[in-house]
């Protein structure tokens, strides 16, 4: 019942997609507004059938309907409530239901946002986009993957439950939702992209429609990439956090072309420059979003994160071919009227800051890009099995990093147009003198690697550019306005939250690049065979192995070691590492036990049971401020959310924006033609 | 001139902020130098080999059995005195390429670390261009000012590059960042990789000429016993080459010069017999006779001997031959040891000789 | 400009189809576990039977024989389902003088490889393999792995995860040149 149930409801959201594209293009052919409006409809009626599809789906696994195959496959009795709610995308079929679940709620948001303006034709060619998208996802649902598939033959009395990694921790319940919502959002927009160049308005009145939802998927995005890695840092158990694995990569692929786009847009806000450029960076990070799906779900990578193979590779495929060849094609179609005048009047100057701010993130995700897709190319073209890992993806990473730090300093103090030299020491100097007095610490205080000094050189400059603009604006509103620090510093930021939303993203990428150089730099890390009431020292860390307790329960077998952890003397509790066994698993899964602190975690692993004379062997690592990478990206979360917040432009107060845009500016009124 | 002074009072700053920034950058240039200890070793060799039975970590990373045993294994080869280069061929061997987390710089190679790097190149170069391009605004000619400007972002850009490259390969073992600086790991491979090919290619087609000689030269700076033994196999598979057999009398030579009395007899009598064969077979190759002089005149201190071999290097060397320099003027210093009765050559005569 | 812009598209779109080429390659071939050994020569490997000698593989080709050699565990399922197989091979091959089969040990305590082997009655040789030496000479990722080397020494063939008794037969027939 429920079966039919769903492949009903995901028949019609297909069914939804195919008439909503065809009113909106009868619409748009005979420009009868009606048709569009109702058009615009079926976007809710596509939403309506994904939500009913999802409960569907969550109503089989709670009441362990075993004979839909999915849940047979996805979950057991002895599952866990929450487990059992988060199969929902522990496995190839249910991911893209939710997938679609996520799509239909931008798509429903994205019309209702622009119910006012259902006539302009932008918004029209924007629906069908989106449509032909969710028509794809339900397509595919239907035909190639269906969630809803019942089993064949006897239906088991229990199902085999959820692979062992994706039931051992709460953030399996947040990370893939969050990436999710980044990787849907950008869908958005794509369909903005294609209607600019359908309807040829491709000024800068697009631009101003996506931003925000460019915003809310990068935000969702930065938050899916550092809720998985801190999955694989509390689940995977070897200590780290990111191994440049190609599911990793594949999220990080958008990522960085959707920043490089945030940063080009302003040019194109601002000078009308960039067209082509960023609706090629809108059409890539889409692309990489798809492509990133076919490397994850259509088996041709070997991956922790990876779903089973399927037989849904060709299809996604075909859709990256369409999506892409599209793309590319309208752009050259549309090619000489997309010509813009740029000027640039001083190599020293917002616009050019930007400039190769883009170049080096197109040129970052290119090195993930190959980095990723190397063996592939290897295989297919000299049959030869090769790997790329951490070494490769490093040695091109770093520089490009510590050169993206470098800009993030100077690049928001630089003014638009051109920069005096009046204005660069004004900005710049008391920062880059912080910046260098805090490598010269660092040095003093014994730090090695170029690297890292560099990072913690660059990242106290950037910090330092930050409280300087910030508290100008503050002092220079409190002045005008004659308002205490307090207010004017809240008055300050509400006036220009795009701005200081920025500026706080980029406080967070501070405290990310500082974590990483220093938890990658100055790891300790060293494997331990403890007998009971044994000790051991690990960078001053002493650390005893006290007895074995198992635990048995219907989800799982787990032994744990019990550590007493130890530091100057003084006792720092009990942890406890430990293996799990897996009814529908052969080998153990490990969990580690991490003694969070501000400044180093202690890491913990049991690497094998205790062996008959009771002897265990301990993986022990003291990683230094990974804290500060969660911290980090909680900062860019809630950098990106005070960006979003619409400005306010308070009575006489002055505003203090450093570069108000030039008046000279022609931009396209937005919403209108 | 007031113009002047205030500029440089303006630098002023800025030059001394560089300056302090030149300084720490080569304090902690020198203090992150690599570590060539073996534990150092065995990490980073760790760092580059797949767990073989994990997914995507590096054996250094993952706690599995297998890759503990790697570990040691590693050690165990360290302590043996083989070089990174063999220990990463025999995990290939064992494992095939895919065990190596980093492509190699060669064939398909070129795709990974080049692509990138030369995209990135390309593109800055496009930067430039359009930066330039677009402020060729006919309104706006180009000040001395902003022509100074330029300048000093390229120098920045510039030194911000090379900074990181620097950062890059300080930072961890061999960074491809070294490709930018013509210091690529792929381009110029290391004495280990290169003599694992050489003897591969060796061991590929044991009957080639051109493999021995090739393995042979490259052993010549660091492994006389297997440079002889390759120059040897070398000219029994081709006895009309004269190389192999001036060569192989030279090894023996340098062999000779430090042996124990007892021993050099012998040995400079091998020397000698394959230096004339050298000679039998190609009276026109010159090494054969630098060789000769040099042993007659530095091992048996028969400077009288010496001096027409000498001459007969001059005669048949080429000009930009690279012992040519040292001939001159080791033939000087034999002429000046000649007793003065056997001294019917002055140096002109040698220079007359030369074509 | 305009033909500028369409040429780099035109550029972008001929990559972009060559990648997606390369990609619809590997989604048709999938990734293919291939073994590296066969035709090769086996590692030399001394390990320690459970009575304490040693056994070295050139001694046991040398002597003319064809070796059987699987690598274990105590605890892997693959390894126990296989078990019954390798019983029945040995059966039949216990008495061949040109046949000798060694177990070797990949990833366990002693104490519970002894206790499996007294178990189950495991008669032909089994061995421990300190530091793994043999496991990865014979570049093993995982257990049970299989290898029938011939008397000049030569992996005839390999396999990965569980053999059958037919499997068994075909390699022993190939390793004696019948086949």
């Amino acid at each position: 019942m429920k079966s039919t149930l769903g492949t009903f409801l995901l028949a019609l959201g297909g069914a939804a997609s195919a008439l909503g594209i065809a009113s909106v293009a009868l619409g748009l052919r005979t420009d009868e507004a009606r048709w569009r409006r109702a058009g615009q409809r079926y976007v809710h009626l596509v939403l309506a059938a994904a939500v009913g599809a999802v409960a569907v789906m969550e109503w089989a696994l709670l009441t362990h309907d075993f004979s839909i195959r999915y849940v047979a496959e996805n979950v057991a009795r002895a599952t866990p409530t929450l487990y059992t709610v988060t199969a929902l995308w522990g496995a190839l079929e249910g991911s893209i239901l939710l997938w679609a679940l996520m799509l239909g709620v931008y798509l429903s948001l994205t019309v209702w946002r622009f119910r006012a303006r259902a006539d302009d034709p932008l918004v029209g060619w924007a629906t069908i986009t989106g449509l032909a998208v969710a028509l794809f996802f339900f397509g595919l649902m239907f035909f190639a993957a269906n969630p809803f598939s019942e089993i064949g033959g006897r239906v088991p009395l229990d199902g085999a439950g959820p692979n062992p990694l994706l039931q051992n921790h709460p953030l399996m319940a947040f990370h893939p939702p969050m990436l999710y919502a980044g990787y849907v959002g950008f869908t958005v927009p794509f369909m903005f992209a294609i209607a600019a160049l359908a309807t040829g308005r491709f000024g800068e009145g697009w631009l101003a429609d996506v931003r925000r939802t460019t915003l809310v998927a990068w935000g969702f995005l930065t938050v899916g990439i550092g809720l998985g890695a801190w999955w694989s840092y509390e689940v995977l158990g070897w200590g780290g956090y990111w191994a440049w694995d190609p599911v990793e990569n594949a999220s990080f692929l958008p990522w960085l072309t959707g920043t490089a786009f945030l940063h080009s847009v302003m040019v194109q806000e601002r000078r009308g420059m960039l067209r082509v450029w960023n609706l090629s960076l809108v059409l890539a990070t889409f692309s990489l979003t798809i492509l990133g799906t076919f490397l994850t779900r259509s088996g041709v990578i070997d991956s922790v994160h990876a779903f089973t193979e399927s037989s849904i590779g060709p299809s996604l495929l075909a859709f990256l071919g369409v999506v892409t060849l599209t793309g590319i094609g309208l752009i050259a179609w549309r090619g000489d009227a997309l010509r813009t005048r740029g000027t640039i009047d001083a190599p020293v100057s917002r616009e050019s800051a930007f400039l190769v701010n883009n170049l080096l993130f197109a040129g970052f995700a290119l090195v993930v890009l190959m980095g990723t897709v190397f063996p592939l190319l290897a295989e297919a073209l000299q049959d030869r099995r090769i790997s790329v890992g951490e070494p490769y993806f490093e040695s091109m990473s770093v520089p490009i990093g510590i050169a993206l730090l470098f800009l993030m300093a100077v690049a928001p103090m630089l003014p638009w147009r051109a920069a005096s030299s009046d204005v660069l020491r004004d900005r710049l100097l008391v920062p880059a003198w912080i910046g260098v007095g805090t490598m010269v610490v660092a040095l003093v205080l014994g730090a090695e690697g170029v690297a890292q000094v560099c990072t913690f050189g660059l990242g106290a400059f950037a910090a330092a550019g930050i409280a300087r603009q910030v508290f100008v604006a503050t002092r220079s509103r409190r002045q005008t306005a004659s308002e205490g620090w307090p207010v004017a510093f809240a008055r300050a930021m509400r006036g220009n939250p795009r701005l200081y939303g920025g500026l706080l993203v980029h406080l967070g990428v501070v405290v990310v690049a500082v974590a990483l150089a220093a938890s990658a730099g100055y790891l300790e890390k060293r494997e331990v065979r403890l007998a009971r009431n044994e000790s051991t020292e690990v960078s001053g860390y002493r650390v005893t192995f006290l007895e074995i307790v198992r635990e048995e329960t219907d989800q799982k077998t787990t032994t744990k070691a019990r550590i007493a952890v130890e530091r100057d003397g003084s006792d720092l509790g009990v942890y406890a590492p430990s293996i799990s066994t897996f009814p529908n698993a052969t080998t153990g899964i490990g969990t580690p036990s991490v003694r969070t602190g501000l400044l180093e975690d202690l890491y913990l692993t049991l690497v094998s049971s205790p062996t008959e004379e009771g002897r265990i062997t301990l993986g022990v690592a003291v990683n230094p401020m990974v804290l500060w990478l969660w911290i980090g990206v909680a900062v860019m979360a809630l950098g990106a959310l005070g960006a979003m917040v619409p400005a306010r432009r308070t009575g006489h107060a002055l505003v203090v924006d450093d570069d108000p845009a030039p008046p000279d500016d022609v931009r396209e009124p937005v919403g209108v033609r | 001139m007031s113009a002047t002074t205030d500029r440089a009072r303006r630098a002023l700053p800025w030059l001394a902020l560089l300056g302090v920034l030149v300084v720490v950058l080569v304090v902690v240039v020198t203090r992150s130098a690599p570590d060539d200890s073996d534990a150092a070793r065995a990490n980073r060799l760790a760092r580059e080999l797949r767990c073989p039975v994990c997914q995507g970590l590096s054996v250094a990373d993952s706690f599995e059995p297998t890759s503990e045993a790697i570990k040691s294994d590693i050690a165990e080869r360290i302590d043996d005195g083989q070089s990174d280069g063999e220990i990463r061929q025999a995990y290939v061997d064992r494992y095939g390429e895919s065990i190596l987390l980093r492509p190699e710089g060669g064939g398909l190679g070129v795709l990974a670390w080049g692509l990138p790097v030369a995209v990135l190149v390309l593109g800055a170069a496009g930067v430039v261009f359009a930066l330039r391009r677009w402020s060729r605004d006919p309104e706006r000619t180009a000040t001395p000012s902003t022509a100074r400007r330029w300048v000093t972002v390229g120098g920045l850009v510039g030194f911000a590059v090379v900074a990181a490259f620097v950062a890059a390969e300080v930072a961890g073992e061999r960074r491809p960042g070294q490709a930018a600086t013509g210091n690529d790991a792929s381009a110029t491979p290391s004495a280990e990789e290169r003599e694992a090919a050489l003897r591969a290619a060796v061991d590929a087609t044991p009957q080639s000429y051109n493999a021995r000689i090739a393995l042979a030269r490259f052993l010549l700076n660091n492994d006389l016993a297997g440079a002889l033994r390759e120059y040897d196999a070398a000219a029994e598979i081709d006895p009309t080459q004269p190389e192999p057999a001036a060569y192989g009398g030279w090894v023996l030579g340098l062999v000779a010069r430090q042996a124990e009395d007892a021993d050099r007899e012998q040995l400079v009598s091998g020397a000698l017999a394959r230096l004339d064969r050298a000679a039998d077979v190609d009276p026109d190759y010159p090494d054969t006779f630098v060789f000769r002089g040099l042993i007659l005149y530095t091992v048996l201190d028969d400077p009288a001997a010496a001096v027409p071999e000498f001459q007969r290097f001059l005669a048949t060397a080429p000009d930009e031959h690279p012992q040519r320099a040292l001939v001159v003027d080791t033939l000087a210093r034999a002429v000046d040891e000649l007793p003065t009765t056997t001294a019917p050559i002055s140096p002109t005569t040698t220079t007359t000789q030369e074509p | 400009m305009t033909h500028v812009t369409r040429w780099i598209a035109l550029g972008a779109a001929l990559v972009l189809v060559a990648f997606g080429v390369v990609l619809a390659l590997n989604v048709s071939s999938g990734p293919a576990e291939e073994g590296r050994l066969a035709g090769e020569p086996a590692p030399e490997f001394r390990v320690e039977a459970f009575d304490g000698e040693e056994i070295v593989l050139s001694e046991l080709t040398g002597s003319g024989r064809v070796v059987f050699v699987n690598f274990w565990n105590s605890w892997c399922i693959p390894c126990r389902q296989e078990h019954p197989a390798l019983v029945e091979f040995y059966e039949r091959h216990r008495d061949d003088p040109d046949f000798a089969m060694v177990g070797i040990v990949r990833d366990d305590t002693e104490s519970e490889a002894r206790a499996y082997v007294e178990r189950e009655g495991v008669e032909w040789l089994v061995a421990f393999d300190p530091g793994k030496h043999a496991a990865l000479d014979f570049g093993t990722t995982g257990q049970p792995e299989s290898f029938m080397i011939a008397p000049d020494g030569v992996v005839v063939a390999e396999q990965f995860g569980p053999v059958t008794v037919d499997d068994l037969e075909l390699m022993l027939r190939v390793a004696r040149g019948q086949v």
